[in-house]
């Protein structure tokens, strides 16, 4: 009786999975190869590689356009490297401050920072565009980062202090008192502790920057086309060529999903403790 | 001379005063216990020396300089902390290795060095270990292990032994003891323990709410208070004010508020005042009759193993009494006589 329960339970996670993840992407898989595929048939008429030759830039034609994937993956990659160097720079002494010293007014600058994260976006974008025209950097690779950085800022500030917190302050001390300087202090015991951490909120960040939409559509636009603002603009009139699109945007955020289990394993936090 | 000194160092954290006015000295080769309840600025007062906080006037004097404003990592100074505060990235190899790297030393000398601390903390064979691979006792002899390394001038040990269980915690002292013994490190050692305290110690400051209120050997701490925090807080201590009535030699005769009158000893250490405290710890009071004796009820007995002890109401004075063996029940009337040279008394 037991077990037929059990068994019955394991049957509808197993359909559930199915249905919210192996179907979606079989679809967009069988999408990504479909020269031909019209309602009502369930699977397509005719398959091939034509899309995914001219996603990748290797074959020109059809109705795409001058932009391909890999133009698109190229200024999604950069900006997300800039966006995450950029904000890494900033966010931790930022966040090792807000850890270690008393700072004044926290609570009130917390609350300043994470200000913009309780509307939606999209106003804040329209008029940080307006703010970036007067300096030119609409349509610009510092625009779209800085854009990026807003939002992705608070992510790295949150990680990053908590990360800091949970290394004890006498760790610190301890070098201190053993001969340490401050300097070789932060190099050689504060930051090697904080690595997990820091890596957490680098992948968090550059995830963000990778998958975001409204930010770039306003401030980026027109010369500023990344990968996830293709995919959208190609869903409309080229579901082959969105698929395509997705399914990279998809293999390598998995791959930094699956780095960031990797250094997320409780076993190298429960050391700091 | 002594070899560390502070001078009327002063810390305060906001409106609280953690350490207030604090003097004190110590000699090469001697070991210091800051001794006191949680919250009487002792750990400050460690941290100060160390380096860790900056007092806020005041100053620290080591060998005869002024190093108040000296970073820790120039104090050349070891440090030992109530959690260990070993580095979990670090193997013990690394962690003791530490200070000596700072230092500049060379390798060989550096293997030789960890391998011979780390046999002074029987933990021979434990270099390629984490941290998080040994038990609590095992890490606190890492950590010291790690403070005595670089040979310091002075070692400093906040609480090391309070995270352990009761059975350890007596076997390392007694293990700390000899060690600190037998290197005759100058040991300036934090602790809520008295008992810690008396079997570590050469001299004890007794600290309370950010003062000093007593600095002597164990035997002067215990058997000359210098005051009813002192008297109160060293041994198990039942205080009963009174007044003195006369002073003859050494002993004092004390009236309680019950009218009973009562001889007992004057510490050396607090001025007779008219105002005075009878202090009365177990070993002060027995069974028997006659002079300087009560009239008690038996109110509780606790039954300890090794001895049993009683809770007696004697004219309105609660006592304990010590017994080998099961002597009373309760409900049992008793006289007891207060020993005038175990009972203390001292100005309030």
């Amino acid at each position: 009786m037991y077990t037929s329960v059990r068994l019955a339970l394991k049957l509808v996670v197993a359909v559930v999975l199915f249905l919210s993840i192996v179907m979606p992407l079989t679809t967009l898989f069988l999408w990504s190869f479909a020269i031909k595929w019209y309602w009502p048939s369930p699977i397509p008429q005719e398959l091939g590689t034509d899309y995914w030759l001219e996603a990748l830039g290797l074959r020109r034609g059809l109705a795409i356009g001058a932009v391909s994937v890999t133009t698109a993956l190229r200024y999604s990659i950069i900006i997300a490297l800039i966006t995450v160097i950029v904000t890494q720079l900033i966010s931790i002494p930022a966040s090792y401050a807000l850890a270690r010293y008393s700072v004044p007014y926290k609570p009130l600058l917390l609350f300043l920072f994470f200000m913009p994260q309780v509307f939606p976006l999209q106003p804040v974008y329209v008029n940080l565009m307006r703010l970036f025209y007067t300096y030119d950097l609409v349509g610009t690779i510092p625009g779209v980062v800085l854009a990026h950085m807003m939002p992705a800022m608070v992510f790295a500030i949150w990680i990053n202090t908590a990360t800091f917190k949970a290394i004890p302050p006498e760790l610190e001390e301890a070098a201190r008192a053993s001969g340490a300087g401050a300097l070789t202090t932060l190099l050689r015991i504060t930051l090697p502790l904080a690595v997990p951490g820091l890596l957490a909120s680098t992948v968090f960040v550059f995830l963000y920057s990778f998958d975001e939409f409204t930010g770039t559509f306003f401030i980026g636009l027109p010369y500023i086309q990344t990968l996830p603002m293709l995919l959208y603009s190609a869903s409309g009139y080229n579901m082959q060529f969105a698929s395509a699109s997705a399914i990279v945007l998809l293999i390598i955020s998995a791959a930094f999903m699956l780095l960031l289990e990797r250094f997320l394993k409780a076993e190298y936090l429960g050391r700091i403790g | 001379m002594s070899l560390l000194e502070l001078r009327r160092v002063t810390k305060r954290f906001g409106k609280v005063v953690a350490v207030s006015e604090v003097s004190l000295a110590v000699g090469k080769g001697e070991i210091l216990s800051l001794l006191g309840p949680s919250g009487c600025g002792k750990s400050t007062t460690l941290r100060i020396i160390a380096g860790l906080t900056k007092p806020d006037s005041g100053s620290v004097i080591h060998e005869g300089r002024d190093i108040t404003e000296l970073p820790p990592e120039k104090r050349n100074f070891g440090m030992v902390f109530q959690n260990y505060a070993l580095w979990p990235h670090m193997t013990v190899f690394d962690n003791v290795a530490f200070g000596l790297r700072m230092r500049g030393w060379a390798r060989q000398d550096i293997a030789r060095r960890v391998k011979e601390v780390l046999e002074l903390v029987k933990l021979s064979g434990m270099e390629s270990r984490y941290p998080t691979q040994l038990s609590g006792g095992q890490q606190q002899r890492v950590a010291l292990a790690r403070a005595l390394a670089p040979s310091p001038s002075v070692l400093l040990m906040d609480e090391p032994l309070s995270n352990l269980d009761a059975k350890l915690r007596e076997e390392l002292r007694h293990e700390l003891r000899s060690i600190l013994r037998s290197l005759r490190i100058t040991t300036i050692y934090v602790t809520h323990d008295q008992a810690e305290a008396m079997a570590l110690s050469d001299k004890i400051a007794v600290m309370n709410a950010g003062r000093i209120v007593q600095t002597g050997t164990p035997a002067e701490i215990y058997r000359e208070p210098a005051d009813p925090f002192v008297a109160t807080f060293i041994g198990e201590s039942i205080a009963v004010p009174g007044s003195l009535l006369s002073v003859n030699g050494s002993l004092g005769l004390i009236r309680l508020p019950n009218g009973v009158q009562l001889k007992a000893r004057i510490s050396k250490a607090s001025p007779p005042s008219k105002e005075a405290l009878l202090v009365l710890r177990p070993e002060a009071v027995s069974l028997g009759e006659g002079e300087n004796s009560l009239k008690c009820r038996v109110s509780r007995e606790t039954y300890m193993g090794e001895r049993v002890e009683y809770r007696l109401e004697c004219e309105g004075v609660e006592l304990k009494l010590r017994s080998l063996d099961p002597v009373l029940s309760v409900g049992e009337e008793a006289r007891v006589v207060i020993d005038p040279s175990r009972a203390i008394i001292v100005g309030r």
